[in-house]
């Protein structure tokens, strides 16, 4: 393993997704609360790993807090970006040094597959560091362009998303709509039991940055989610999302 | 279709009567055949199995079988008003207590229903390609179809040794319509220049999970199949922008870019179909 010195921000409450990128080991955990009121808290640091998908809003702001005390040396690779890396680059005092990526930690294992995505300013110097530490870390990458949602993301998000108007508007139950999903066309996962895996917060959310970058009502979240996210049935985590879970995130 | 879905009842013991104009009668019968003796080298069916099955399978262009039936399961062209007459002229000929399946994968189930006189005694069975490996029927119901009738369609599908899904006779019933997100979108994303066919595919699969690519998935299934269906499910949702399909799709139409079957699709196959 290389020297690189990498920090991760976690963000507030998220799943711990840099567990399953980076493990522990020769990592630098910051904390995000210490971030939040001073900054970046080691300049020598060389790739910042921003772990906060709440929405776009929440990652401006941490892009700016990292900004204080940062270092224009440091590559900073921002997960799952909501709007444009184009956009949300420009919270950062340095713009060229910030690359987007994603990946799903409930598929993700080494030989998997991980976005890159840079914004029109992004360095390539920048593309090339994080892409160079991802494929030390056995991983594949695909550079692929900046929009909202990488690819990944965006396309489950929508499969997520219609399977809720479906479900929603009582064309057939949660675990036939998962099952013919499965059986029918081979999905990997049901997409209900799915976007419970992945947190209905985190889907949500996605769709929302969707909606807000491209306005189009294509990418309106289903009213169904929403409630169950306002609710708090995000999913697995809190036991109940789509499905209600028992304590081992298995569907009751 | 209706070649593979004959096999699946006969393979499970069902007398099974396949339907069909004389040209193309000699198509089936070597079909079956050759699909059976497979099954057999593969040591999936015993020579006797493939006797039995041969056996209950006849082909015919008459439609006096349909009298004797207990499930006239319809397969033919996608076409509404074929479909209602093909339905009018059943109900004169079935017994009373006969189910009318269709196998429409996006016409409504409930107009179909609505050219007879008894619209009760029709139900959906919605099978998926090809019907002799995929396990899943969607068994469609309209406003008429009873919880007597659902309860017999679950145990018919259930005896095929098929997985039965209940869905409400909507556009796209639940696989085809929720597949727009995964096709569409991933079109979508390609004429948006954010990735091409080749690095999508490779995500979903390397990223996702997913047995194919959306990509792969299009050219296999056939770009024009994909389109029309995709058209049919935005206008049984009068617009919804959800479904709205996109230019590119037309413009492989116009080319004639059609998938696997022309050679080139998103993909271009050299000839052994390897892309």
């Amino acid at each position: 393993m290389s020297a690189t010195k990498v920090a991760v921000v976690p963000g507030h409450g998220a799943p711990k997704e840099h567990w399953v990128l980076l493990g522990n080991e020769g990592v630098d955990i910051w904390d995000p609360a210490r971030v939040e009121k001073t900054g970046a808290l080691d300049p020598e640091a060389r790739i910042i790993f921003l772990f906060a998908d709440e929405g776009s809003a929440e990652q401006k702001r941490w892009l700016a807090a990292l900004g204080r005390g940062g270092s224009r040396d440091a590559t900073v690779a921002l997960f799952s970006p909501a709007l444009s890396v184009s956009e949300l680059a420009m919270a950062y005092p340095w713009p060229e040094r910030v690359v987007g990526f994603g990946f799903l930690e409930q598929m993700l294992s080494p030989g998997n597959l991980i976005e890159i995505s840079p914004g029109l300013r992004t360095l390539p110097e920048a593309v090339d560091e994080l892409d160079a530490f991802l494929k030390a870390r056995g991983f594949h990458t695909e550079r692929i362009g900046d929009f909202s949602g990488l690819v990944l993301r965006r396309i489950l998000f929508m499969i997520i998303n219609e399977a809720a108007y479906a479900l929603w508007e009582g064309t057939a139950s949660g675990e036939d709509i998962d099952l013919a999903m499965k059986l029918g066309t081979n999905y990997p996962m049901g997409p209900l039991e799915w976007g419970d895996a992945i947190g209905l917060d985190t889907v949500y959310n996605g769709l929302r940055s969707l909606h807000e970058e491209y306005g189009d009502d294509r990418y309106r979240p289903c009213p169904l989610i929403r409630k169950l996210v306002m609710a708090g049935f995000t999913g697995k985590l809190a036991g109940r999302g789509f499905y209600t879970h028992n304590i081992e995130g298995v569907p009751a | 279709m209706g070649q593979g879905i004959a096999l699946v009842c006969a393979l499970s013991g069902y007398e099974t009567t396949v339907v069909d104009l004389p040209s193309v009668q000699p198509r089936i019968r070597a079909g079956v055949e050759k699909f059976l003796a497979d099954r057999v080298k593969k040591g999936k069916l015993t020579a006797a199995g493939m006797q039995s099955t041969l056996a209950a399978i006849h082909v015919t262009d008459g439609m006096d079988a349909a009298g004797e039936a207990d499930w006239v399961i319809e397969a033919i062209v996608e076409d509404l008003d074929a479909k209602k007459k093909l339905f009018a002229d059943l109900e004169n000929r079935v017994r009373p207590d006969a189910v009318i399946a269709t196998n429409t994968s996006s016409l409504s189930v409930t107009a179909m229903a609505a050219a007879m006189r008894n619209p009760g005694s029709v139900v959906g069975l919605h099978f998926f390609n090809p019907s002799t490996v995929m396990p899943l029927v969607e068994v469609v119901r309209t406003c008429w179809t009873d919880d007597a009738l659902l309860k017999k369609a679950f145990d018919f599908v259930k005896s095929i040794r098929k997985f039965p899904v209940l869905v409400t006779d909507t556009p796209g019933f639940i696989v085809n319509r929720i597949s727009r997100s995964l096709t569409v979108e991933a079109i979508k994303i390609v004429t948006e220049g954010i990735a091409t066919p080749r690095q999508v595919d490779r995500i979903m699969k390397m990223g996702g999970n997913f047995k194919m690519g959306p990509f792969e998935l299009i050219d296999m299934v056939g770009v024009d199949i994909n389109f029309a269906v995709t058209k049919t499910i935005f206008g049984g949702f009068f617009g919804e922008p959800r479904f709205r399909p996109q230019v590119l799709q037309q413009e492989l139409l116009n080319a004639g870019r059609l998938g696997r079957k022309t050679g080139h699709g998103f993909y271009a196959y050299e000839t052994g179909g390897k892309k």
